[in-house]
């Protein structure tokens, strides 16, 4: 028996809180599988306000509100570029129980159709909220290049603006820009491709990528990438395998998360000592991930400790790093 | 063996005054503190990072010696075990490390601070001493734009200051065997020194003897330079400077600074390694040779054709013994001196037996052929003949 607009409504607001602790769940599930294969990607969770779940439901006038409101929950997952779509929706398969896929991007006959390219997927959320009926709840996943969502949020705030209707050469003027997003997405992956033909180039990008979205699972402060590029030059002639380091990198963050985490808050962007002192500038980066890891091995203390000599960084900024990460160096 | 003091989290600290204990004198009063120092978060985190840099590098196990008679094992006891609090204890133990300093030791802090590590609750202990420096104040005066400078006397924790005394006691260390923590004591430079605060004040001593740390330390160094694939030349150097580094007059051994200034880059992250797998700390120890003494005086090449060599370590460096590596795994070995004396001496020549239960390092079968191993010589192994003499040839 479908639930009326009324009770729908009733049903959501009770159960929204619920709904929101398991779109955290999910979003958390995601970023670390992301960050264990090597993923760079945003992942951003919401539930639907009470609202927008109430506007929605009178504007498309479901039968089944309950039901036909699929996005509840909605999780976005941003990747840089083209190319990591399928490796991402091959991930969001494995690790979470998928119930269907809204994928338009090369629908046969839609050759001369500029439209969103659509890649959602309807997924049961993690973290072990259920319903009244023991069935956990579910979300929809938008998976896009970073093109796509600045698209996608402009087109949604022009075109449906309420009680006003877009006069069709806007829509089509909106519509055309599908075509500069698919030429920048197809320039973006060429890119990414010739860059991975400079390989001290590419293991730079990759392991400063690696660091940044398990760092930004801390604080998501802004960081000066300048400084980044010098020390990850750095810390690469430290790591001999990038392809593996990614999942070691992982590892070493789950298994220390709480003394990161405390680490950041004492000595990382928030603190006192870096904003009042201007200390610890390392810590406010996201390659002290891999600064910690290497600290923690004494052979890896040591490769870091001589390729850091040969480089032209200040001593005191690893020495600092080592005083946090309580090891002598 | 704990070398990462990354869980050491420091909350509340209180700071006593210790005046200066002039010989003859009657012991001076304390005007103790009354309550908690108020620590900003910036001063909190920086003294955190400070004391977990110092146990690492210098922090020590040590375990009570009852024998020793100090009252700090059963004031660290009661605090740890609720009965006292901060104020309480942080008395007691000044009171404790004015009465066993003696006429020497300068006025000086105590810092007692309560703490965590690994989350168990713990209580550390700092005595600091002042330091001096300058600062500058931009000023302007009749107009001109200058500086006045200021001397401080009343620093504390430097960004450079290595001399301070630590120890730290946690619940973990609650045995029955005795209480156990971590003390470290840069300042030492002689054993009466590390005596007054290892023994006097904390009432303990080192769980690891010196003496036995130095012999793993001399053993694996020496194990390691005979599995190094390199050129004969450079695992010469190493077991000299080995050699060289125990027969100095310093009190201490600190591996890292040995690695770093004497192996290549290419080699030190490889030895380190190799000390840690095998318990030999890589901070710095108190040193002691007496288990291996008599190895110190002699190095002994073995060569692959049953020849080998023994000669005193100035001869391997004052280049009366020189050795070429020729790059296609032979070596050359010259001897420049007078001989002295030639004999039969096959029973000299057999090899020392190795050890009845030591396992044969896979390493040992890489070496370098025409140079297998490199020694400090045993003492029981050690042929009659002095000086730079050319040592019998096993035939």
């Amino acid at each position: 028996m479908p639930l009326s607009a009324d009770e729908a409504f009733q049903r959501y607001q009770h159960e929204r809180p619920r709904i929101q602790k398991a779109a955290e769940a999910t979003k958390a599930h995601l970023e670390h599988h992301t960050a264990l294969h090597g993923i760079p990607c945003e992942v951003t969770s919401r539930a639907k306000e009470v609202s927008s779940f109430n506007t929605k439901m009178y504007r498309k006038g479901y039968t089944d509100p309950w039901k036909e409101i699929t996005d509840k929950a909605g999780l976005r997952v941003i990747v840089p570029h083209r190319g990591l779509l399928d490796p991402a929706l091959k991930l969001i398969k494995e690790c979470l129980d998928v119930r269907w896929v809204e994928d338009d991007r090369d629908t046969p006959g839609d050759e001369d159709r500029l439209r969103y390219p659509r890649l959602h997927i309807q997924a049961f959320m993690v973290g072990g909220q259920e319903d009244p009926d023991g069935v956990p709840y579910d979300c929809e996943i938008q998976l896009r290049t970073e093109a796509v969502d600045l698209w996608s949020r402009m087109s949604h705030k022009l075109l449906y603006k309420p009680g006003t209707e877009v006069s069709p050469d806007v829509r089509r003027s909106l519509y055309r820009l599908i075509a500069l997003v698919e030429l920048f997405d197809l320039e973006v992956e060429r890119g990414v491709e010739a860059m991975a033909k400079h390989p001290e180039l590419a293991r730079s990008n990759q392991l400063l990528d690696t660091a940044e979205q398990l760092y930004r699972t801390f604080t998501d402060h802004p960081y000066s990438t300048e400084l980044s590029h010098d020390v990850i030059n750095v810390l690469a002639q430290t790591i001999d395998d990038t392809a593996t380091y990614s999942e070691q990198l992982t590892q070493f963050t789950e298994r220390f998360r709480e003394r990161l985490e405390r680490n950041y808050t004492h000595y990382g962007p928030t603190s006192a000592l870096f904003l009042d002192r201007g200390r610890y500038l390392l810590a406010s980066q996201p390659e002290s991930l891999i600064i910690f890891e290497r600290l923690s091995n004494v052979r890896s203390r040591f490769e870091l400790h001589i390729a850091w000599k040969h480089s032209e960084l200040p001593e005191t900024m690893l020495t600092d790093m080592a005083h946090i990460w309580g090891i002598g160096l | 063996m704990r070398t990462d003091f990354g869980d050491l989290v420091v909350d509340q600290a209180i700071v006593h005054v210790v005046p200066r204990r002039a010989p003859g004198e009657e012991l001076p009063p304390l005007q103790l503190s009354q309550t908690f120092c108020r620590l900003e978060e910036d001063v909190r985190f920086e003294l955190q990072g400070k004391l977990r840099d110092v146990f690492a590098r210098l922090g020590r196990e040590v375990i009570e010696d009852p024998e020793l008679k100090s009252s700090l094992p059963d004031a660290v006891r009661a605090f740890l075990g609720d009965q006292q609090n901060l104020v309480q204890v942080s008395g007691e133990l000044a009171h404790a490390l004015r009465d066993s300093q003696g006429g020497n030791s300068p006025a000086g802090l105590l810092l007692v601070a309560s703490a965590r590590l690994d989350g168990q609750q713990a209580l550390l202990m700092v005595k600091l001493e002042h330091e001096t420096g300058m600062q500058t104040n931009e000023i302007v005066t009749d107009g001109l734009r200058t500086f006045a400078m200021q001397y401080l006397d009343d620093l504390l924790l430097t960004q450079k200051s290595k001399v301070y005394k630590v120890a730290l006691f946690s619940e973990e260390g609650l045995s029955e065997a005795g209480l156990q923590g971590w003390a470290a004591d840069p300042q030492t430079s002689g054993k009466d020194v590390a005596r007054f605060f290892l023994e006097k004040f904390l009432g303990c001593r080192h769980q690891n003897d010196p003496r036995e740390l130095t012999r793993r330390f001399h053993d694996t160094a020496m194990d390691w330079v005979n599995s190094l694939r390199t050129d004969s030349d450079t695992r010469m150097n190493y077991v000299l400077a080995t050699m060289v580094e125990l027969q100095s007059p310093a009190p201490t051994l600190d591996p890292t600074e040995f690695i770093r200034t004497h192996l290549r880059d290419t080699h030190q992250a490889d030895l380190a390694a190799y000390l840690a797998e095998n318990d030999v700390p890589i901070g710095t120890f108190e040193k002691n040779t007496e288990l291996i003494s008599n190895r110190l005086q002699k190095m002994r090449v073995d060569l692959s054709n049953g020849a080998f060599l023994v000669a005193p370590v100035e001869a391997m460096q004052d280049g009366t013994i020189q050795v070429e590596d020729l790059g296609d795994g032979r070596t050359t070995v010259t001897v420049t001196s007078k001989v002295t004396k030639t004999s039969s001496g096959a029973a000299a020549g057999r090899p020392p037996k190795p050890p009845a239960q030591r396992p044969e390092l896979p390493s040992q079968a890489e070496t370098l052929p025409g140079f297998e191993t490199i020694s400090a010589l045993p003492k029981q192994v050690m042929p009659t003949h002095n000086g730079h003499t050319l040592p019998p040839v096993q035939t």
